[in-house]
């Protein structure tokens, strides 16, 4: 029942919401706008081509290595508690974990992904 | 009290965002209105409730400013300041007197149209597509395939190789002549890859009109006291670093300049150096200016004043002047030639000059159909530096990523007034 209960809860509240969204736009909107009011503002000039294009993301290869950083933190977590009880044995097992990922790293260098350009 | 009436009243007790569309003359009066009271000046039409349109135009700038009108939201109303024919849109009120006058004229219609003492203004461009496109297709989606239509009467970008020998989309997009970070009547068309400017072509439509002569123009045909001639030119260089500031969002460094170009005095030197200090000590340089439009040892940049000597070349016509020697003119210079030597370039010569103003006594300098402006040497009956920097863009942009561009553009300070370039004979 505390399932049914909560989940009346949200549907009331979500209509709540949607009626005051619905009031704001009666009390305030207006949608009646010309095909002048609606194109974007470019200094005055009228857009000639459609603004859909696809451009190459130039920080792909940093956010992949941030990924690898980051999963890599992720696994210091349990690490970190196993690290306690298992001492030596457990911080080299890590270093030669880091190990491998700072290859990949300064594989990276090498290729120059982190210059900026 | 109803949600629509309270936000009357909101936005009647807060600031008046104004959108200036600035013509010839009326630059350095557009920067004290920056800091009237109860005055915003904002960079988008979008975000504006009141149209300025101040200075001289040419009937070409009819067409931009009519679709900038229609792109503010309403209620929106329009105001001129010393505007004059032709006229580019219908306006509620014309003062041509000083900025506390425009300031009031401004609140007070602002006031009428959100209150609804006066009609809000219609659009002025006639609702029309500019091409058919609904309906057309398999999805209505305005052709066939996933990209052969023309949505919102649009074609889709143009494919060309970028930079790293990848085919990627390149979009052509006219920016002017009305964008808050180009100098007042520059349109450029640059074709986008991402942020990469890879091409760029200036448009030769000339859309504002000189405005009344300064005393740069009058010291060519008359010998004018140094005096006049350095305030002029550190009251130009500081609302210059006003612009650079505010592009770099600088904002309050940036009122700080427009109110020293206002208050400024002969021998206020230490007013100068303390402001450009400020501008050192905040991240600008580093940021945003420091090895961007950097321009390559074969432009010829002999005549460009700041530019070249920013580039180290001890080029001025100062130098040559009698009246100059005699108070002890030696020209400042930079090297580097990026946009940050620009901008201490600029500085450097605002508080040079406020210095010779106090020095130059009744000193007179010029006269002989040439002069040495802000932006360089002029000489009566040729084409300005800024014919000069207009068309060599073409050739120093391409390449740039859009923040570097817009930067290096307000670097070269293009007064687009002086232009010749594309104007029709007179």
């Amino acid at each position: 029942m505390v399932g049914i209960g909560a989940a009346l809860i949200v549907f009331v509240a979500l209509l709540l919401t949607v009626g005051a969204a619905q009031w704001v736009w009666a009390a305030t909107g207006e949608n009646d706008s010309t095909v002048p009011e609606r194109v974007p503002f470019a200094g005055g000039a009228e857009p000639e081509f459609h603004a859909w294009n696809r451009f190459h993301i130039r920080y792909y290869a940093m956010a992949l290595l941030f990924l690898a950083f980051d999963m890599e933190m992720v696994f210091m977590y349990p690490w970190a508690v196993v690290f306690v009880r298992q001492g030596l044995l457990a911080l080299i097992e890590m270093l030669m974990f880091i190990l491998i990922l700072v290859v990949g790293m300064v594989y990276a260098w090498r290729e120059k992904s982190f210059e900026w350009d | 009290m109803g949600l629509k009436a309270r936000l009357v009243h909101l936005a009647r007790t807060g600031e008046v965002p104004v959108f200036a569309v600035v013509g010839g003359g009326y630059r350095s009066a557009m920067h004290q209105l920056r800091h009237a009271d109860g005055i915003r000046i904002v960079t988008s039409p979008r975000h504006a409730s009141v149209l300025l349109i101040a200075g001289t135009f040419t009937e070409a700038a009819t067409e931009t400013v009519n679709r900038v009108h229609d792109q503010m939201a309403g209620p929106r109303v329009t105001v001129g300041w010393g505007h004059r024919e032709p006229m580019l849109a219908p306006t509620r009120a014309n003062p041509a007197g000083d900025t506390s006058e425009i300031a009031a004229v401004i609140r007070r219609q602002f006031h009428d149209v959100v209150t609804g003492a006066i009609q809000p203004e219609p659009p002025l461009l006639p609702d029309v597509d500019p091409v058919e496109w609904r309906g057309v297709g398999p999805y209505g989606h305005g052709g066939t395939g996933m990209t052969g239509g023309t949505p919102y009467g649009r074609p889709l970008a143009l494919r060309a190789p970028d930079r790293d020998g990848l085919e990627l989309d390149q979009v052509p997009v006219t920016i002017g002549p009305w964008f808050a970070g180009f100098p007042p009547g520059l349109a450029l068309r640059v074709s986008l890859q991402g942020d990469v400017a890879q091409a760029v072509e200036v448009v030769t439509t000339s859309v504002v009109s000189s405005g009344p002569p300064g005393v740069f123009t009058r010291a060519l045909h008359e010998p004018t006291p140094i005096r006049d001639l350095e305030m002029a030119r550190a009251r130009h260089h500081l609302e210059w670093m006003a612009d650079t500031l505010l592009i770099a969002g600088a904002d309050r460094l940036s009122l700080r300049a427009d109110r020293l170009a206002e208050t400024i005095q002969p021998g206020d030197v230490e007013h100068v150096t303390r402001l450009t200090a400020a501008a050192r000590r905040s991240l600008l340089r580093l940021m945003t200016l420091r090895g961007v439009g950097v321009l390559s040892a074969d432009i010829d940049m002999v005549g460009l004043g700041p530019v070249a000597r920013a580039a180290g070349f001890s080029d001025d016509r100062r130098t040559p002047e009698p009246a100059y020697r005699d108070i002890g003119f030696q020209p400042v210079t930079h090297d580097v030639g990026d946009a940050w030597a620009r901008f201490a370039q600029r500085a450097a010569e605002a508080a040079q000059a406020v210095d010779l103003a106090a020095r130059a006594g009744s000193h007179r300098a010029f006269g002989s159909g040439e002069v040495e402006a802000p932006d360089g040497h002029h000489q009566a009956g040729e084409t300005g530096p800024a014919d000069r920097l207009t068309s060599m863009l073409d050739a120093v942009l391409p390449g740039m990523e859009w923040g570097d561009l817009v930067t290096t553009v307000q670097s070269l300070d293009i007064d687009m007034e002086s232009v010749f370039f594309g104007r029709p004979p007179t």
